[in-house]
């Protein structure tokens, strides 16, 4: 791979020249490069293999104060000639913008090692072997049947260059595993998914997701309705990550600045629990997201969003600090070369308290316990306002009681964040575009709606 | 942006794969073991432009161009893919292919022929457009956004195309190639009467397997009206009723409901994976008998249209539910062998980097006779949805909820006032039971629909339908609590 690395870097470095000579009097390339495979077992049988090895670049230029943006996974000296030309062109039919203007070197960040080493020895029977053993697992009681399990790697490259003197690169390896499975009850059939993550395959605890999955399914078999009302909730990990990523989706400085935030006019309001923090971390060793630089090639650093429930900072690129008057918080974020940099978390983590969670179910004493919630992306940006449906369970006296089913339970972002009031030590992240980690928290009032 | 770049790629694609150089990568990826190989190759040109707060803000072209090999051997495939287009690189991708799925000694080469066929695709008559010209469109979009009214704060438009060129060969003799050009018009406006009001948000986002023809007949003043007229009903509106009620869905609902509540449990590859509601139900009655449900790949301009699928099939329709029985699945050649029935030309890729799956394309609830004004005169109360945001379903119990962006309250067969925050829950297996009205305005509409992590391109249409009951999730008991913090 150190070959790949150097020619990213090379490849950033000539097409920035290269604009520049074209007549760019600014010029940003981003490469990326991905290579893995995707494996999918069905009956103890792989079904499918997808071998992956993709590279592409994404070339933003400025003509004066007009940005253009192209990109090509044709890295050949034509296609980079042409990426050139096209960026150009875009530029040239561009509204000029006085805020447009490519980020300048910062101090390099300490970064965990993002990259495990080990994984290009392991081939593809091993890997084949951890699925196995997640559809025995998750196949072990009678009622469940595996639906379909999947592994699947990536060994990337990112590397950033630009005409101010940011050139950059770094490698990052990711594994997962993910079953789905199907339970089936006194007339009625319940699904579920579960995933594992890691750096690498040697991280994945294959028993531990075939079993979760065949959990979570049968949880949910015999649900009700939970009665309408307003109650307590305590979010399971991963339902309070879903709730997490739309706040962050939200403190983004380009949904702030269109206003089409209702976080717009609060900064430095008290938002929260003094108790409570939020923070942005590109640099924690267990972050999916984790990052040396984001995608404008400014190092990354840990930024506090919520600190002791002030609202303290939104997340910002190079130009939405800038034009909001506060500063870049190094938060640009690209969906893939094909991508212009846009605003997004890293790895955006409400930090472990140190409850157990079965001590929030307690102090929730009656109230709903919710694993999952299906339908957050219709969140409101104007407004905030959030309806979803719930997986999960009623809490009663204290203790996990009826499972719950076309229960909806709705509210309102910024009302979610003043209600949270325990938080347990069960971190989790769930990784995605931009990666969120939380604990179990419990909220001390939601509208439920169910019979 | 420029016009060379659009031939360019047909020149470069079709010269790049021509037949006798796909029949030597597929007989070399047989050479180990397995009883099929396919080629696809792909070259896409993607161009935006977008406006915001008043002006142009982004302005982009994209090119992405591959190949990948598929070998299939018995219940196994492998994928590989390839960015580079030469001899050796297309070469080096079967072998890995067929090293994926097979021992590692060479059997032996075997003889492929191809007998390449020309795409039944319709003509496109405006397929690209100078860059300033572009920019001309999405401004008169943002001007009639803003000049609809007042209260309209704000306008972001969208002007996107994607050319897609492919090739597909196949070892049973099979060699197509097939241009799809798609064109997509987006308008969100933002409604807001005062300051510290509530805001209404309007999309509008039509889109067709056309040329630029397509903004004549449906302009960038007609869909930027329609956004505006949806963002300002917003603040109008009352809270929206609660409980079970007839819904009336308008045709610019879009057929989310039948796409997610029923389409998804259509797909061949999910029903043989036991994943499905539908399994082993063909023949059954799944709907009332004025229900018709239609996938059709071919259908004039739709969103998910081609010439042929992305498995060389040719595109067309499939009927999926008569007269409310169950009539078939959308499959893919691998499920469609499984389950021992032709293919319908429902394979479909996200790119040359992904297998095909059992895929939507254009999938709708047939018309009926029924005028829309008639429907909503036949109903004594209930909620009017003309459009949808989206929704979520759960696959397995079928029960699902969405969000209408756009609602009004029926009374006394008028439509009443507008309402806000309306929620519609139900469970797929009911649903299509309850449709006790079909109307004769089927419109079909654009979406992406991502499953498995490969994002395609799908219509989806319904004429306006009546649902004799549903569970409308009202906003009355959370009503003073959410306005509270509408700062917008």
């Amino acid at each position: 791979m150190g070959g790949k690395v150097t020619s990213g870097q090379e490849l950033t470095g000539r097409a920035v020249q290269a604009a520049r000579a074209a007549g760019a009097t600014g010029a940003e390339a981003f490469f990326e490069s991905a290579r893995g495979v995707t494996l999918q077992m069905h009956n103890a049988v792989v079904r499918s293999y997808q071998l992956w090895d993709s590279a592409g670049l994404g070339l933003r230029v400025l003509a004066g104060h007009r940005l253009g943006y192209a990109y090509t996974s044709d890295l050949s000296p034509a296609g980079v000639a042409e990426v050139i030309a096209s960026s150009l062109a875009s530029a040239a039919i561009n509204t000029p913008d006085p805020w447009h203007e490519l980020p300048g070197p910062s101090l390099p960040p300490e970064v965990p090692d993002l990259a495990d080493g080990r994984m290009a020895s392991v081939g593809v029977q091993a890997k084949a072997g951890l699925l196995a053993r997640a559809e025995r697992a998750a196949s072990e009681p009678a009622a469940v049947r595996v639906l379909g399990c999947e592994y699947g790697d990536q060994d990337r490259v990112i590397a950033v260059a630009n005409s101010r003197g940011i050139s950059g690169d770094y490698r990052s390896t990711s594994a997962y595993l993910r079953v789905e499975v199907a339970a089936d009850g006194a007339g009625e059939t319940q699904a579920a998914q579960e995933f594992g993550y890691a750096r690498g395959p040697g991280g994945l605890d294959p028993e531990a997701v075939g079993r979760h999955a065949a959990q979570k399914a049968l949880d949910r078999l015999g649900g009700r309705p939970a009665p309408t009302g307003e109650g307590a909730v305590v979010l399971a990990p991963l339902a309070a990550c879903q709730l997490l990523a739309q706040v962050a989706r939200l403190l983004s400085g380009e949904a702030v600045l269109k206003r089409r935030s209702p976080f717009a006019e609060l900064l430095g309001e008290r938002v929260a629990d003094p108790e409570l923090t939020i923070v942005d971390d590109p640099l924690t060793a267990s972050g999916p997201g984790s990052r040396p630089f984001d995608a404008e090639g400014v190092g990354s650093h840990r930024l506090a969003v919520v600190r002791r429930g002030t609202l303290a900072s939104f997340l910002h690129n190079h130009y939405t600090g800038r034009r909001s008057g506060q500063r870049p918080t190094g938060n640009a974020r690209r969906s893939s070369y094909r991508g212009t940099p846009e605003v997004g978390a890293s790895n955006f983590i409400l930090p472990a308290g140190n409850h157990s969670p079965e001590r929030l179910l307690a102090a929730a004493g009656q109230g709903l316990h919710v694993t999952e919630l299906l339908g957050l992306q219709n969140t409101s940006g104007a407004t905030g306002r959030f309806s979803a449906v719930a997986i999960g369970r009623r809490i009663r006296d204290g203790m996990p009681g009826q499972a719950v089913r076309e229960t909806v339970v709705s509210g309102h972002l910024v009302d979610v964040l003043a209600r949270i009031k325990m938080a347990a030590d069960d971190l989790r992240f769930l990784p995605g575009a931009q990666a969120v980690g939380s604990p179990s928290l419990l909220l001390d009032s939601m509208v439920i709606a169910g019979t | 942006m420029s016009a060379a770049l659009v031939d360019g790629g047909t020149a470069t694609l079709a010269e790049c794969v021509p037949p006798d150089l796909a029949a030597r990568v597929l007989a070399h990826a047989l050479r180990r073991r397995g009883g099929y190989a396919e080629l696809y190759a792909e070259h896409r040109l993607s161009e935006g432009v977008s406006a915001d707060e008043g002006h142009i803000d982004r302005v982009t072209t994209g090119v992405q161009r591959g190949l990948s090999v598929r070998v299939v051997c018995e219940a196994t495939s492998a994928l590989a893919f390839t960015e580079s287009m030469d001899e050796a690189s297309l070469l080096a991708t079967a072998e890995a292919a067929s090293e994926a799925v097979g021992a590692s000694a060479v059997a032996g080469t075997p003889r492929v022929r191809l007998t390449p066929a020309a795409s039944p695709a319709g003509a496109v008559t405006q397929r690209s457009l100078p860059g300033p010209d572009r920019v001309a469109l999405v401004e008169r979009g943002d001007r009639a956004a803003r000049a609809a009214d007042p209260r309209i704060r704000q306008a972001t438009i969208f002007l996107g195309t994607i050319t897609q060129h492919v090739v597909v060969a196949r070892s049973d003799g099979r060699y197509v190639t097939d241009t799809r050009h798609r064109l997509r018009y987006r308008v969100q406006a933002v409604a807001r009467a005062r300051q510290g009001g509530r805001t209404g948000i309007g999309t509008y986002a039509p889109g067709a397997t056309e040329g630029f023809e397509f903004l004549r007949r449906c302009t960038p003043e007609t869909i930027a009206m329609r956004a505006a007229k949806q963002a300002l009903s917003q603040l109008e509106a009352g809270p929206a009723p609660a409980g079970q009620m007839p819904v009336v869905l308008g045709n610019e609902a879009g057929g989310v409901l039948v796409h997610e509540a029923c389409g998804h449990g259509l797909e061949a590859d999910a029903v043989l994976r036991g994943g499905s509601l539908y399994a082993s139900r063909v023949g059954e009655r799944i709907g009332s008998d004025i229900v018709d449900v239609i996938d059709d790949g071919a259908f004039p301009g739709g969103w998910g249209s081609a010439g042929f699928d992305d498995e060389a099939e040719l595109a067309g329709p499939t009927m999926l539910v008569e007269a409310g029985r169950l009539a078939g699945f959308l499959c893919d050649r691998a499920s469609a062998a499984a389950l021992a029935v032709p293919a319908t030309g429902n394979g479909r890729r996200a790119s040359f980097r992904h297998p095909p799956l059992s895929r939507m394309t254009n999938t709708y609830i047939g018309a009926g006779e029924a005028s829309p004004g008639e429907i909503i005169a036949a109903t004594p109360y209930g909620l009017y949805a003309p459009s949808l945001s989206g929704g979520q379903v759960d696959p397995a119990s079928g029960s699902f909820l969405f969000s209408a962006r756009e609602a009004y309250l029926i009374r006394d067969g008028r439509l009443d006032h507008p309402v806000w925050g309306a929620t519609i829950a139900g469970s797929a297996l009911d649903v299509l039971s309850d449709i006790d009205m079909v109307g004769n305005d089927l419109r079909v509409g654009a979406g992406n629909c991502a499953r498995e992590g490969q994002r395609v391109f799908v219509g989806i249409g319904q004429p306006t339908l009546r649902i004799a009951r549903m569970v409308v999730g009202g906003t009355e008991y959370r009503a003073s609590r959410a306005d509270s913090h509408e700062t917008g």
